[in-house]
């Protein structure tokens, strides 16, 4: 609950602080997952049902959407919310038989980007602008386990938990001003959850829990996403008024 | 960018390598067996459900596996009669428990189309009268005290007293003696007993990590042997029937098996699955012998009498909507076991558990079969069921000799045992079946095919 309020406030604090020369970025690109123990769990499950020829692959990779907005705190500074929505499947079908596990990953990550090459200077010295960007955020985990597309249950309910887990995240990117209405961005970001409690998976796909997989345990992503900018409208930067600002010397007269 | 820039960039970049390597490393792949390079050779003494499955799993990995059997069939407590009504009768497990299993899957993968959930209504043996579940529920005569029966079912996994048998505990709880009948039949004998032989805590340790589901399912057609046949031929091809385990020797760097016919196996590592009791009996003997711990987990666990019984009728004596009769005092489960499986026999499986199958363990059959009639005749006024009654099959499986009993249930004594009866000795000895299953599925099928699978891994890691 801490972490939250932090993060709210931090939202409301920044959002006042919002001057325009801003970003609305749409993002495209994959996300890698590591997470041992439910990749454990499908292998037990792989192992034990012998009889299937096709077996059921380890959550490892997703395709990734996601919508961000970035507006400037201070030069070299911005403060980056974005909304990324992510599906991881491991599924196999033998014959009319289908088994899947479906994880679907939805994140809100509240970011700083601090572009070292600007950071404190009054002006942007290129259009191609390496970032570093770092924050934090929570998930919302919806893993399912369906069997010929049908929810599996564990004890009388259909398994359908979700999980908020806390992450925090460091990457980087670079920005590319194409013109003056859009860009491009690439970035590559690294997401620790240090802890995610996801009860019964393995009950929910394996019907036991036999090899004492743990209901908690952290898990990291990798994500690298492509976006198109487009820059919101707001006072022009320095380099796009046509040239370096004039240092005033206070005159000693 | 000039060199500057670059160098500047690069300089960025280098620790923020450092930052992601655990990251990097998610390309090397996570594997359930870590560290497990055994490739030698496995012996598994029994042949059923677990051996079976077992010895599958090891054979899909490449290991040299042969599974001794001392009858003369394999499948253990698995046995159907084809002769009896001309479709196969399960004479022992019969019923798929949950639909979030082992077997539920593996039946639902080789034939979806039998799966046949459970048909019909409940009747229960109530005063004297079969009454429906609704009048069980919601006769006001009764106070609720009908839904306290159903109910209570639910609370054992969370059961927070102290230790006494469930029949102490039902007395004690407001469950009346006029339901002690049905409540013995819906709760001790699925279990395989009688209500004063089962403790509060072992059913509470068992009903507390079942995760298999309510819903029940049968065979539409088939029989349960059928599936392990399809299933798992490999491990059926390596069977050797009519070798009667009688020693293990795991002195050796090897393990030495020797049979009652004086021949002599050795492997590597060796399985045993046979049941409880006969692990109880002393038929094997241990070289070196077993731990103290595990000598008392193997007497700790029983293992009660079972009998299943086919009524074959010219006609049914029930009614359309029955499934099932509850709450008799000679036997307490009947089951239409005929009903949905497109069949013109009428057969009626009588299911005595516990006390109540010791009390018909030494009589004949023709005794066995007055002594259901005239229950079933007082259930059924209006029926002439001496006369419809054409024919009776008794399985008593205290008669096995193999076996000895039904399956293992959860009495006082049992609890934290079976994991102590699960656990390998010396590295080279492992033990599955339904008795050492300690995620709440004992008594099963599918929890004998867990037992298997956890065997299984420790054999590969071992």
């Amino acid at each position: 609950m801490k972490k939250l309020r932090t993060i709210v406030f931090l939202s409301i604090f920044f959002s006042g602080n919002l001057i325009s020369q801003n970003y609305f970025d749409v993002s495209g690109g994959m996300q890698t997952l590591q997470q041992t123990e439910w990749n454990k769990t499908i292998q037990t499950y792989n192992f034990n049902r012998i009889w299937l020829k096709e077996q059921m692959p380890d959550l490892r990779n997703a395709s990734n959407v996601s919508i961000g907005y970035s507006g400037v705190l201070a030069s070299g500074l911005f403060f980056s919310p974005s909304l990324s929505f992510s599906s991881f499947k491991s599924s196999a079908t033998n014959g009319e038989y289908r088994s899947m596990v479906r994880l679907r990953w939805l994140s809100v990550p509240l970011c700083l980007d601090i572009f070292p090459l600007e950071f404190g200077k009054d002006s942007v010295s290129s259009s191609i602008r390496p970032f570093l960007r770092v924050g934090g955020g929570a998930s919302l985990l919806m893993p399912r386990v369906l069997v010929n597309d049908e929810l599996v249950t564990v004890g009388e309910e259909p398994y359908q938990p979700m999980v908020w887990p806390f992450f925090y995240t460091a990457g980087l990117g670079i920005r590319y001003n194409l013109n003056r209405s859009i860009g491009f961005m690439f970035s590559a970001m690294y997401l620790k959850y240090p802890n995610i409690n996801l009860e019964d998976f393995s009950y929910a796909l394996n019907g036991n829990n036999l090899v004492g997989l743990k209901n908690e345990s952290s898990a990291q992503t990798m994500t690298f996403q492509l976006s198109c900018s487009f820059r919101l409208n707001g006072p022009k930067t320095d380099a796009e008024e046509g040239g370096k600002k004039k240092v005033k010397f206070k005159k000693r007269r | 960018m000039d060199r500057r820039i670059l160098l500047r960039n690069l300089l960025l970049g280098i620790p923020t390598s450092y930052l992601f390597p655990s990251m990097f490393s998610s390309c090397t792949k996570t594997d359930l067996l870590e560290g497990s390079d055994f490739k030698g050779s496995v012996i598994i003494v029994g042949a059923g459900a677990a051996g079976i499955y077992a010895a599958q799993l090891l054979k899909n990995r490449g290991i040299d596996v042969t599974v001794l059997e001392a009858s003369t069939r394999i499948g253990g407590r698995i046995l159907a009669d084809d002769s009896f009504a001309g479709i196969p009768l399960e004479l022992g497990a019969e019923e798929i428990h949950g639909k979030n299993s082992l077997f539920y899957d593996l039946v639902n993968f080789c034939f979806p189309d039998r799966l046949l959930p459970e048909q019909g209504e409940d009747a229960y043996w109530f005063e004297n009268q079969l009454r429906s579940e609704t009048f069980i529920l919601e006769n006001s005569d009764l106070q609720g005290a009908g839904q306290t029966l159903f109910q209570i079912n639910d609370s054992f996994g969370s059961y927070p007293g102290s230790d006494m048998t469930v029949l102490q505990y039902l007395t004690e709880f407001p469950v009346e003696d006029r339901f002690m009948e049905i409540a013995n039949a819906l709760i001790a004998n699925e279990y395989g007993t009688s209500l004063n032989r089962m403790g509060m805590f072992a059913l509470r340790e068992a009903e507390a990590q079942y995760s298999s589901g309510l819903d029940g399912f049968f065979l539409r057609e088939g029989s349960v042997w059928d599936i392990f046949e399809k299933a798992f031929p490999e491990a059926i091809d390596a069977v050797l029937l009519n070798q009667v385990v009688n020693k293990i020797d795991a002195t050796g760097l090897k393990v030495a098996v020797t049979t009652s016919g004086n021949q002599t196996y050795s492997a590597d590592r060796v399985l045993i699955t046979v049941p409880i009791t006969i692990l109880q009996e002393g038929f094997i003997t241990m070289l070196p012998a077993l731990p103290a711990d595990k000598l008392a987990a193997i007497q700790s666990i029983n293992m009660g009498n079972g009998m299943k019984i086919m009524l074959r009728f010219s006609s049914p004596i029930w009614t359309e909507e029955t499934g099932s009769i509850v709450g008799g005092v000679v036997i307490p489960e009947y089951w239409v076991t005929t009903k949905g499986k497109g069949t013109t026999a009428h057969v009626l499986t009588a299911f005595v558990m516990g006390e109540k199958a010791e009390a018909l363990n030494g009589l004949s059959e023709q005794q066995i079969r007055e002594a259901i009639l005239t229950e079933l005749q007082l259930m059924h006024p209006d029926e002439d069921v001496v006369g419809k009654c054409i024919g009776i099959l008794v399985k008593n499986w205290a008669d096995e000799p193999f076996i000895k009993g039904a399956y293992s249930f959860p009495n006082p004594e049992s609890t934290g045992q079976r994991e102590i009866l699960a656990r390998p000795e010396q590295g080279k000895i492992f033990f599955a079946g339904e008795a050492t299953n300690f995620n709440g599925h004992l008594a099963t099928v599918h929890g004998a095919m867990e037992s298997g699978f956890r065997a299984c891994k420790e054999i590969l890691e071992s």
